[in-house]
């Protein structure tokens, strides 16, 4: 291993330049005031008589929670179907779910926009049918929407990649031991594939409480989430101060979900969780 | 060891077009230790599966005290596994590990908590494992995850447990014990054992009845000493101990030739000059000067075994003769073996089947 020391230097160093001193940077500029260091910014931010940036947070974090429990709900199923196939056919369906992660990721969200748009194919179809036209775009649901297409692989991967690697023999020495399949499932399956899941969660809900771009887009605006006030204050407003202090938020607040995350699965892989 | 506990009639099973068992037919009595002896791919597991209920046969029965089971899904069996790589449930602790299957039925049981705690450290204590309840296998050696997995098929006390090669993954020496201790175990509690392995050595050490299996098919059955001593075939000969096994003719009963030479025997009923391998065992050589009417040759090479020297003799016409004796004899001294008739095992050439060199099948993992 001691051979392999100074091939990470390379990413240390970028690691340093590209990740921690920009950190370190909006860490300063949402401390910085005009007259040296403030809590201003976050002062701003906290502000419960108006509370119209806790407000935005709070919807962020509602969209983001029900895009990654749909995720979860969706994604699942299809990670254990997915666990079940041969394996020929399964490395196949595996690629198809990363397929479309090929493609741009902007250019798969404007895709969305022309299928719900009111003149899209959505609507012209129900429009045949004597329905509609509807109001797809510039909704909330829109926005769950775009998100859960576009981080529903981050879901299904990391559990698929737990069940399948669950031993079938320890699936049959459930059985052996007289559990039926639904018993299997809740003491032995799942309570395994909880690693997968947890980083499925945090790997859908990391994204979608920051993305401004899914919301701009699909949400029009009307639908702001704190990604798109945070961009808002750095391109728009040219508030750094307070862009930063949201930014620093939203970044504890995922670290400390993350946390939270990483606790329970310790204390589970310690075997005194009873499901 | 009078009443029939699990029958298995005719059972056939084919994985891709793979012949893997070909009809069959097996008995086991109730507190029977029976082991499936024989090397990768010969079937054991597979009849072992079957009898768990993992695996369903394509054609015949199995009888579990009379009642056909084969549409008996695992669970509802009254039997329980210890599998070949322990199989634990890694995110339960060993107390939840061995209460598993208790708390699985425990309303249609109508378990107390008291009585399933009661019951683990029974088991807990049976293996050895008192005050292990609360560790987690991962920070367990092999030799105490076996022990938790031997545990936990034993909490819901089944009539019969089967072992699918237990013992396969621990060192020789936690090998030799834990065989002696599985003994003790299935003494103590007076149920079947089903025991799988191709260690010839663990079967002899454990087992009431040996079932020696080869390439889908029952090849013998019976005690160990009787499979040692009588072996039916060449295979089984040679499977179970160390063997000569050279061709040769039964001329008439009782007299027949081998490696160039004529040598009284004690079987009969074969044809007039048939051919037949001939099975001798290491230890049954004699090694003593050479004379004319002995197999005669060199000694080529000299091992210490510990207990035995095992000695390689070549004669003449280029065979090879294994020799077990306490007394070494020098590389290069020329000897003869003497062998008494009894000790010559004449059997039918199987016909068309060309055997598996028995060596390589036991050391090729399954």
């Amino acid at each position: 291993m001691r051979k392999f020391k100074y091939a990470s230097l390379p990413f240390a160093a970028y690691a340093l330049i590209f990740i921690l001193a920009p950190l370190l940077l909006i860490v300063f500029y949402s401390f910085a005031g005009p007259g040296g260091l403030t809590l201003e910014h976050y002062k701003a931010f906290f502000n419960f008589e108006d509370p119209v940036y806790l407000q935005v947070l709070w919807r962020s974090i509602k969209v983001a929670a029900v895009s990654t429990l749909l995720c979860l709900a969706l994604g699942y199923p299809m990670a254990y179907i997915l666990s079940k196939m041969r394996p020929g056919l399964r490395d196949t369906m595996v690629f198809l779910f990363v397929l479309p992660m090929w493609m741009n990721f902007l250019l798969r969200t404007y895709a969305w926009m022309t299928l719900l748009e009111r003149t899209g194919l959505i609507n012209s179809l129900l429009g045949k049918l004597g329905l509609g036209p509807l109001d797809l775009m510039y909704t909330q649901g829109a926005v769950v929407l775009g998100n859960v297409y576009n981080f529903l692989p981050f879901m299904i991967l990391p559990i698929y990649n737990v069940l399948v690697k669950i031993d079938s023999s320890v699936v049959e020495a459930a059985q052996d031991l007289g559990a039926n399949r639904s018993v299997v499932f809740r003491k032995v399956i799942f309570p395994l594939s909880l690693p997968g899941v947890i980083s499925g969660v945090s790997m859908t809900f990391m994204p979608a409480v920051s993305t401004f771009i899914i919301s701009r887009l699909l949400g029009g605006g009307q639908q702001a989430l704190i990604g798109d006030i945070i961009e808002n204050q750095f391109k728009v407003v040219g508030n750094w101060g307070l862009g930063s202090a949201m930014s620093v938020v939203l970044m504890a607040l995922i670290l400390a979900a993350m946390n939270v995350a990483r606790k329970y699965e310790d204390e589970n892989a310690g075997g005194n969780v009873l499901l | 060891m009078s009443d029939c506990l699990i029958r298995l009639e005719h059972i056939r099973k084919n994985f891709e077009n793979k012949e893997v068992l070909k009809s069959i037919n097996l008995t086991v009595h109730d507190k029977e230790f029976v082991t499936f002896l024989g090397p990768s791919g010969c079937g054991k597991t597979t009849t072992l599966r079957i009898i768990g209920g993992f695996e369903s046969p394509d054609s015949g029965t199995v009888y579990f005290d009379g009642k056909a089971i084969n549409d008996t899904p695992p669970h509802k069996r009254p039997v329980n596994t210890v599998f070949q790589r322990y199989a634990l449930f890694t995110h339960l602790d060993v107390y939840e590990n061995v209460a598993f299957g208790l708390r699985v039925n425990q309303k249609t049981n109508n378990l107390t908590e008291k009585e399933i705690s009661r019951r683990v450290s029974e088991m807990l204590a049976l293996v050895n494992l008192e005050g292990y309840e609360k560790r987690v296998p991962s920070s367990l050696s092999g030799g105490e995850q076996q022990r938790v997995a031997i545990a936990r098929s034993l909490a819901n006390r089944p009539q019969v447990l089967l072992l699918d090669e237990p013992l396969g993954a621990l060192d020789l020496k936690l090998r030799k014990e834990m065989q002696l201790e599985l003994k003790k175990i299935q003494r103590e509690l007076g149920i079947t054992f089903i025991y799988v392995t191709h260690d010839q050595e663990e079967a002899l050490t454990m087992s009431d009845t040996i079932v020696v299996m080869n390439k889908g098919s029952i090849q013998q059955e019976g005690t160990p000493i009787g499979i040692y001593n009588e072996p039916v075939n060449a295979f089984v000969a040679d499977f179970i101990g160390e063997s000569n096994i050279v061709p040769g003719v039964i001329h008439r009963d009782f007299f027949c030739s081998f490696g160039g030479k004529q040598f009284e025997c004690t079987d009969q009923g074969f044809g007039k000059d048939e051919e037949v391998d001939v099975v001798i065992r290491p230890e049954d050589f004699k090694i003593v000067p050479p004379e004319e009417k002995l197999i005669c040759g060199r000694i080529t090479d000299l091992v210490f075994k510990g207990v035995h020297y095992e000695m390689t003799v070549e004669s003449p016409d280029g065979a090879h003769w294994l020799v077990h004796s306490t007394l070494p004899e020098a590389v290069g001294a020329d000897v003869g073996l003497q062998v008494a008739p009894f000790d010559i095992h004449i059997m039918k050439k199987s016909l068309g089947e060309e055997q598996n060199p028995p060596d390589e099948a036991k050391e090729a993992e399954e």
